[in-house]
């Protein structure tokens, strides 16, 4: 009965002001990109329907927020119930790059995720377009630094993308559909209820009077 | 959504415009100056935080500005302007412009707009039962006095009329749904055929496309509270994901503030949004529909103003009893544990959203209609006609009854009785019957309860087939309720049993529009019945079979199908209430030939025809709710619609007029003389919202003595609806502490004396066939 279903996942992506959040989902979901910058007021949601490699359909349900500080009071609507959070970062900015490990942490706090050790998120450093120049200087040894970090380490799948010339944007996403998915089958095995709807209480006709329990 | 910031902008708030309705009200009748109070219960309306602002993506933007948002709503003051009603009117034709000089003097103007009188009037009268021709003289008198008291109304009635003429001399005869403005009127609707209307505005469609989402009036989500979408009325995932994300934003905002207020609803612009929110579900309606709007008044009630839940938040109500039938409280507790991201869609069956389709559009239509999803799928497009339910919702989950003699019901009961105890007998030994073959493929069947079916051998085997058994119920082809069983400790809350025979109605009519080869099925149901016991599950057996008494036989006629409905308490009694329903079917059809021919005749005239029955055919329709057994009947639908539009149309109408009538502010009004001894008159004993009381508490007020106890408070609303094809529908309304009379009647064939003795006279056939109409008490065992 349920191969007809898709199984929905909600993606959060989370960053800094002006890493190209919303191109990226733009981009994903629509195929275009704007060179005019706007600030995302609050959120913007988005619904997205793959396919991933083994034929299983997935909507993604993408929940882009604000990067900016004052919008961030959204905080648990926001985060709660997510599946898998996307952190981004731009190539150019250092400052974003050394921000991710609070966003993660921000996540974390927020979301109140049953087990934070194992909740799938994964890296998106956006703009490689821009000029090498640019870029921040040695970015690949600051990279490795913050992800192999051993406290609180940010040690996910690392995408480098361009939401502007659509490269790499479509693989970050599948790879997010999948861990999402993987660990929602977790979930599903070690919480398996649909053994326990036959397991219904049965009440009982001779108990007298107690048929009104509620 | 725009926003729409009219609290701050109007320099007018609320109170004036309180004052505003009060200076209409003194103008048009004296009497309606008690209704003011009421104004007094608004609430501040709630001004949000200005940076809870929420961008849609490329759905639209709302800036969240919370300004219209009442946070404990109820009363909304928004509602209470008259915006909506004057943009409406301008738009219209001369014809809303004289609709706007009538007055009405209920809070909810704007919603009936073109309601000139609507007067309610309260009455307490200390006298006996046999006072019922003084009875008939006071209310004509009283109504009169109403009416006279308009006379701006009856002055409009006759230029109305004109007016509609020359607008639209085209459709002078042609009624269409666009009649007595019961939907939001667009100029360019104008051309469009009726069919045309409502696939655009009403049908339910899971299209991928916006503006076809957007058209429609009303909406209904139910979300988890991560925002992820469990069910929606209409649009696909992709129109709807954006709101979702809003919602989900809206509520928990207001459930972050210190207070940890909950938002209920919010008006503005000419939508109603009502917010239900049961953690971890969402539950959201929205309306553009002016009956809906209408806050939800309980005719009982005689102090009305305790009543203030709305309409919509009752369907709410309904739908989550629904998703508790099916899945039960823990169950939807347990999945949701430690993991807000869980997908309730999961255990959800394709089936279960069909329900919820038909239940949303049944309640707030009165008839489900579905856009056909292919060109060849035309199985699920037949409207399906679900006015009792629309009633039942109306009415506080009153039942609907078969009209059946008096015998043949004590004989259905004692059948139900009898076929419980029949024993399991000895292995050898045969069943009494066995000529219907049983199909095993349950479609409802969720959960792999069949499994765990065992053969008829297994629990005991010296008891009887129906040990398990604690509640039968028997209905007709409509699903009306013939008869019932149940045992002395236990009872079945109507809100519990509503679901049930909506989840039978709903799998009929899909059934009866397959035209399977493979016949009826029996099913097997696990079933919550969130007011009986909402931990656990019953297990509904129901088939259903079919009277056709002897001479029949020989025939290819089908007989008159009935429905088994057998409620056990054990998963694994499949079996013996498949016996039990034989058994049933063998004293039904076969035991007494005498008795199948007499059932079968009583059942081929089930309805109540106002013109053969009661012959007072100025009524065109009504509805008589007993309130000691929560029951109701209705009059024939066929009637009311003869030679006037289609069925579709006219149940729309019906359910318009309804709501209207039922809905108006009922104000008690009482006599200066009579009025010091009103004080006490609340406690009515109406709480008797069960199937089958405990006590069957109408027995014991049959007659009339006991009047004084409970004082008799009877109430009456009278409204005229101006049609554009100058046929104006009178509603009216009459309730008393054992009833609740509603009608509705063409004011071109009835003066208010005919209608009020033509009222008495439905009301006192329906006492004096009481034990015809209601069932009293049933079987108990």
């Amino acid at each position: 009965m349920s191969s007809r279903k898709k199984t929905l996942l909600k993606v959060i992506i989370l960053g800094d002001s002006g890493v190209g959040k919303t191109s990226l989902m733009q981009q994903f979901v629509n195929s275009k990109f704007s060179h005019q910058y706007k600030a995302t007021i609050g959120a913007d949601f988005l619904t997205k329907e793959i396919t991933i490699d083994n034929g299983k359909q997935v909507t993604l349900q993408i929940w882009d927020t604000a990067g900016q500080e004052r919008f961030q009071s959204l905080g648990v609507a926001f985060y709660r119930g997510a599946d898998c959070c996307v952190l981004c970062y731009d190539v150019t900015n250092e400052k974003s790059l050394n921000n991710l490990a609070s966003w993660k942490d921000e996540f974390l706090i927020q979301s109140n995720a049953s087990n934070p050790a194992d909740f799938p998120f994964i890296i998106i450093g956006n703009k490689i377009d821009v000029d090498e120049s640019k870029k921040i200087p040695s970015l690949q040894k600051k990279l490795n630094n913050i992800t192999n970090n051993q406290l609180g380490g940010l040690n996910y799948p690392v995408f480098e993308t361009s939401a502007k010339d659509a490269i790499n944007v479509e693989p970050a996403f599948e790879v997010v559909a999948k861990m999402a998915l993987q660990q929602e089958e977790l979930n599903d095995a070690g919480n398996d209820v649909n053994d326990d709807y036959n397991d219904a209480i049965n009440i009982h006709l001779e108990s007298e009077g107690s048929g009104c329990a509620c | 959504m725009e926003p729409e910031n009219r609290e701050s902008s109007s320099d007018s708030p609320s109170h004036d415009n309180e004052v505003e309705i009060s200076k209409e009200n003194t103008k048009s009748s004296p009497v309606s100056k008690v209704l003011l109070p009421e104004g007094k219960k608004r609430n501040p309306s709630y001004v949000g935080d200005p940076t809870t602002a929420v961008d849609m993506g490329n759905v639209s933007t709302m800036s969240m500005a919370s300004n219209n948002v009442s946070p404990k709503m109820n009363v909304i003051p928004a509602q209470k302007r008259n915006i909506p009603r004057s943009i409406r009117s301008d738009q219209d034709s001369d014809v809303a412009s004289e609709f706007q000089l009538s007055h009405s003097q209920n809070g909810d103007d704007d919603i009936v707009n073109n309601e000139s009188s609507n007067v309610e009037e309260n009455v307490e009268e200390n006298d006996g039962d046999d006072a019922d021709e003084d009875d008939e003289e006071d209310l004509h008198n009283i109504l009169n006095d109403l009416i006279r008291h308009e006379p701006q109304a009856l002055y409009t009635t006759a230029s109305q009329s004109l007016a509609a003429q020359n607008v639209a001399p085209t459709s002078s005869n042609a009624s269409t749904i666009l009649d007595y403005n019961i939907f939001p009127y667009n100029e360019s609707d104008s051309e469009l055929s009726e069919n045309s209307l409502i696939s655009k505005y009403i049908s339910v469609s899971k299209n991928d496309s916006n503006s076809v989402f957007h058209s429609k009036y009303k909406q209904v989500f139910v979300l988890s509270s991560a925002g992820k979408p469990i069910y929606s009325l209409n649009g696909s995932d992709g129109v709807i994901m954006g709101y979702m994300g809003l919602i989900t934003t809206i509520v928990s905002t207001f459930e972050e503030t210190k207070d940890h207020e909950e938002i209920k609803s919010i008006t503005y612009d000419d939508c109603k949004i009502v917010i239900m929110n049961r953690s971890p579900l969402i539950l959201v309606a929205i309306t553009k529909i002016g009956y809906e709007k209408m806050q939800l008044r309980k005719a009982a009630d005689v102090e009305a103003d305790i009543d203030d839940q709305s309409i919509l938040s009752r369907q709410l109500d309904t739908l989550y009893n629904y998703l508790l039938s099916m899945i039960s409280k823990p169950m939807i507790t347990k999945n949701f544990h430690n993991r807000m991201n869980y997908d309730l869609r999961k255990i959800l069956t394709p089936l279960d959203f069909q329900n919820l389709d038909s239940i949303v559009m049944k309640i707030t239509y009165g008839i489900s209609i579905k856009e056909p999803i292919s060109t060849e799928d035309t199985r699920n497009t037949a409207p399906d006609i679900g006015f009792g339910v629309f009633a039942s919702e109306l009415l506080d989950s009153a039942l609907e009854c078969v009209k059946l003699t008096n015998t043949t019901r004590t004989k259905l009961n004692s059948i139900l009785l009898s076929s419980k105890k029949v024993k399991i007998p000895k292995p050898a030994e045969d069943g009494p019957s066995a000529y219907q073959t049983i199909t095993d493929s349950i479609p409802f069947l969720k959960a792999s309860a069949a499994s765990d079916i065992n053969g008829p051998t297994s629990p005991s085997a010296t008891g009887s087939y129906g040990d398990d058994l604690l509640f039968a119920i028997l209905l007709d082809a409509n699903c009306k309720i013939m008869s019932a069983m149940k045992p002395k400790h236990h009872n079945l809350k109507n809100e519990d049993l509503k679901i049930l025979l909506t989840l039978i109605s709903n799998q009929q009519h899909l059934t009866r529009h397959t035209k399977s080869e493979e016949g009826i099925l029996d099913l097997w149901i696990p079933i919550c019945m969130p007011h009986f016991n909402c931990n656990g599950f019953l297990y509904a057996f129901v088939k259903t079979i079919f009277v056709k008494p002897e001479d029949l036989r020989k025939t290819s006629s089908p007989g008159i199908p009935t429905t088994i409905v057998l409620l056990s308490s054990s998963k694994n009694s499949f079996f013996h209430m498949q016996e039990v329903s034989k058994q049933i079917e063998f004293r039904i059809n076969q035991k007494m030939p005498s008795f199948t021919s007499t059932l079968y005749q009583e059942l081929s005239t089930t309805t109540i025809s106002i013109f053969r029955d009661i012959h007072v055919p100025q009524i065109k329709h009504f509805i008589y709710k007993s309130r000691s057994s929560n029951q109701f009947v209705s009059s024939d639908i066929e009637e009311f619609s003869r030679g006037n539009g289609t069925t579709t149309m006219n149940i729309l109408k019906l359910v318009y007029f309804y709501s209207t009538l039922h809905n108006t502010r009922a104000t008690p009004i009482r006599n200066t003389d009579s009025s010091s001894s009103s004080g006490g008159s609340t406690g009515n004993g109406a709480s008797n919202g069960n199937l089958l009381p405990a006590k069957s508490a109408s027995e014991s007020n049959g007659s009339s003595s006991n009047s004084t106890s409970t004082g008799r408070n009877k109430k009456l609303t009278y409204i005229k609806n101006f049609g554009r094809n100058g046929e104006n529908i009178i509603c009216f309304m009459l309730c008393s502490d054992k009833y609740e009379f509603y009608c509705l009647c063409d004011d071109r064939t009835i003066t208010t004396q005919f209608l009020i003795n033509h009222s008495l006279k439905i009301i006192k056939w329906c006492e004096k066939n009481r034990k015809r109409l209601f069932i009293d008490a049933g079987a108990v065992f």
